[in-house]
């Protein structure tokens, strides 16, 4: 904290030389020059590239893959529990199954479930009830972040092993059913797709049209836009293996990863609402949607960066914790907290083959550890108090 | 005063709303949640007219709110949490919970006093040595020990000292026993078996506790106070403990209940793979064989404990900083 308090006149004065520089640019800049973030930065990009490319990454996916059906699934039972070695690098699972490839598609269940949780959770609830609460004020906020102590006072933990071992087959059903209902051939599917891309190039066309380029049009082709998305991504996501555990765990997982974050914003938001620029936009007849928009949330976007930053590791720690507990994703989709159950909870397997434990633990550790780092790093650069 | 009065009373009528919000939540869950919960009341080979006989014998087909209206009462008047139906079948709940809770509770607070004790004294450490080739060390030792879940370190932990060197009893639970009522429980304060998990569980605790002192002390030995008591020629150590470390330990208060979080959630991970009979290790066969009552009853049990602590650190809180109270004014 001392370097930094050297810092800032050098800094001011490079950044007033060239005053077209964004603060977005600047805090970049700031980041990049921390070697630990970038450290961190290159291991999680490391650990989503490996995560998102999985199918081609995974070697029992590919040519030189020794197992027969070439798959993170498939069995080798003349081959179980072998130490590391050329043909598995990881060494392989009681099933006989290759670890490396089982710790490769455990990052994939991790990255679609931080994901998940972090748009439906920590962007689109904690923001969208941060800013409505902090800019309406009176009961709408008595009752949001009344919601959000009560959910915020409770030991997740538990809360979630409850919920996950209750909602289990219910949720299963409901996304049987809605596998059944969405599957791309559907006419009406291509309908609602049609009419939303529709809808989209309408927004746009206007919006070009209009001479003073209001941007309610834009908004509208943007929701449109996000639905579309949205109705592909769900319809990807159903169609793959173990959809209604992912479902599940990002559900319970929002409901209680959106508070921090909200609370925060709204401060945030109760100090900007009787800021001159707020007032001047009211008084020109702006409102609360436009306000919130395109006057709030761009200033408060730091904070939500820094609180994203920020859950993202207790969002996977949490997300391996309750594949651990068995009320998580389930086999036959791996997970590390599956994999670190099967390694490390019993004594004859951590003596005798230690391999199971020791790579899934290690990556996970680095994980972890590469989110709170950046998340510190974040914090730093984003702040004005820390800097 | 009158402020910290109405505060007070505020947050203690405040409390029994929130546990009633939490328990209906829980309570909806565990008898609407399942698809048919008289499925693991009534055992897999039951036919449709013996799951009848049981749903009638539970109340299952009134409304979720008469259902809720008894438990309540049963639990309130009568202490009555239920059954157990898979674990223990017809055990009553509590009996099964209380000998757990006083075995997690030993190693829980013995890590609460290992993370506060050991943590305060490293943070103030740290803060004193800032600008040494320690600090960067320390500052990133203490975010990765904070960083690491209790679910991987505690596995290493095993490795290295119970199976490389065998220096720690291998799993279980033990020492003197003594009567409580429905059971025995070991006291595992006066044995070996302790050290593992309190240990494992104080390692985040001590490492955020050890980053907050150093933050606190860092800004503390800036004041104008610290400079006089320096320049009045008091010796280093006088300063420090007398006029650093009493004014930085003032924000501790506020992490006691978050630090509570991680011990009740590290409980899980700890006691399932060391085998101890604790409330995590209840809570994880309860979650297997969906003995629903006992999750519910574990849930209400740990959120109570859970929501009253963080009471009684917000009232402590603001009774020793009054600027809390006023800031809270300011924002109504």
């Amino acid at each position: 904290m001392g370097s930094a308090v050297v810092d800032i006149p050098g800094e001011a004065e490079e950044e007033a030389r060239q005053p077209s520089i964004s603060p977005w640019r600047a805090a970049l800049r700031r980041l990049l020059r921390k070697k630990i973030a970038v450290i961190a930065l290159l291991l999680i990009g490391a650990f989503y590239f490996v995560g998102l490319f999985a199918p081609l990454l995974a070697p029992c996916r590919l040519s030189f893959c020794p197992l027969s059906t070439q798959d993170y699934r498939s069995q080798d039972l003349d081959n179980t529990l072998l130490g590391p070695s050329l043909e598995h690098p990881f060494g392989t699972d009681r099933l006989g199954r290759d670890q490396l490839s089982r710790v490769i598609w455990s990052a994939r269940t991790t990255i679609i479930v931080t994901i998940a949780t972090v748009v439906a959770g920590s962007l689109l609830l904690s923001v969208g009830l941060g800013l409505l609460s902090g800019y309406m004020g009176g009961k709408v906020d008595t009752i949001i972040m009344r919601t959000g102590e009560a959910f915020g006072s409770l030991p997740a933990l538990p809360m979630l092993i409850l919920i996950n071992a209750t909602m289990r087959d219910r949720v299963r059903g409901w996304v049987d059913g809605f596998e059944r209902n969405l599957s791309t051939g559907d006419p009406a599917f291509i309908a609602v797709l049609g009419i939303l891309t529709l809808v989209a190039i309408i927004g746009i066309v206007a919006w070009l049209l209009e001479s003073r380029r209001n941007g309610g049009w834009i908004a509208l082709s943007v929701v449109a836009a996000f639905l579309i998305l949205a109705l592909w991504g769900l319809q990807a996501v159903f169609a793959t293996p173990g959809a209604s555990d992912y479902f599940l765990i990002f559900g319970a997982l929002s409901l209680f990863f959106w508070v921090g974050s909200a609370r925060v914003i709204r401060s945030q938001v109760l100090a900007l609402r009787e800021t001159e620029y707020v007032i001047a936009a009211r008084s020109m007849g702006a409102g609360t949607w436009r306000i919130l928009g395109s006057h709030l949330l761009p200033n408060v976007s730091p904070i939500i960066i820094v609180g994203v930053s920020a859950s993202l590791g207790a969002i996977a720690g949490s997300e391996i914790a309750l594949t651990f507990l068995g009320v998580g994703v389930h086999d036959p989709t791996p997970s590390f907290g599956a994999l670190i159950f099967d390694g490390g909870t019993s004594q004859p397997v951590i003596r005798n083959h230690p391999h199971l434990l020791i790579f899934p633990a290690v990556v996970v550790g680095m994980l972890i550890f590469s989110f709170n780092l950046l998340g510190d790093a974040l914090n730093d650069v984003l702040t004005p108090k820390a800097r | 005063m009158q402020g910290l009065l109405s505060y007070t009373i505020q947050r203690l009528l405040w409390a029994p709303v929130i546990l009633l919000f939490v328990s209906f939540f829980a309570f909806a869950l565990t008898r609407l949640g399942p698809v048919d919960s008289v499925d693991v009341l009534a055992g897999p080979r039951a036919d449709d007219e013996a799951k009848d006989r049981v749903r009638q014998e539970l109340h299952l087909d009134d409304s979720i709110f008469e259902q809720y209206g008894v438990y309540m009462k049963n639990l309130l008047i009568e202490g009555d949490f239920g059954e157990s139906v898979t674990i223990y079948r017809g055990v009553p709940v509590w009996d099964i919970i209380w000998p757990r809770m006083l075995v997690s509770v030993q190693f829980g607070i013995v890590a609460l006093f290992f993370a506060f004790s050991i943590g305060t004294l490293v943070g103030v450490f740290a803060a004193l040595r800032q600008g040494t080739w320690l600090d960067p060390l320390s500052i990133s030792s203490f975010l990765f020990f904070q960083s690491i879940p209790v679910l991987v370190s505690l596995p290493f932990l095993v490795l290295i000292f119970v199976v490389k060197l065998g220096w720690l009893p291998a799993v279980g639970w033990g020492g003197p026993e003594i009567d409580i009522g429905p059971q025995e429980i070991a006291l595992g304060i006066f044995s070996k078996h302790i050290i593992l998990p309190a240990l494992v569980l104080s390692l985040p605790g001590m490492a955020g506790v050890a980053r907050l002192v150093r933050a606190t002390t860092l800004s503390v030995l800036g004041e104008d106070y610290v400079r006089t008591a320096r320049a009045k020629g008091l010796p280093e150590l006088q300063v420090v403990r007398n006029h650093v470390v009493r004014n930085s330990l003032l924000p501790l208060v506020t992490v006691i209940g978050l630090s509570l979080t991680t011990l009740i959630e590290g409980a899980f991970f700890v006691e399932l793979i060391l085998g101890i009979p604790g409330i995590g290790q209840l809570g994880f066969q309860a979650a297997q064989s969906r003995d629903y009552d006992v999750i519910l009853a574990l849930v209400l049990v740990i959120a109570t404990a859970f929501i009253l602590i963080n009471i009684v650190t917000d009232i402590a809180y603001t009774f020793i900083d009054p600027r809390i109270r006023f800031g809270s004014q300011g924002n109504n």
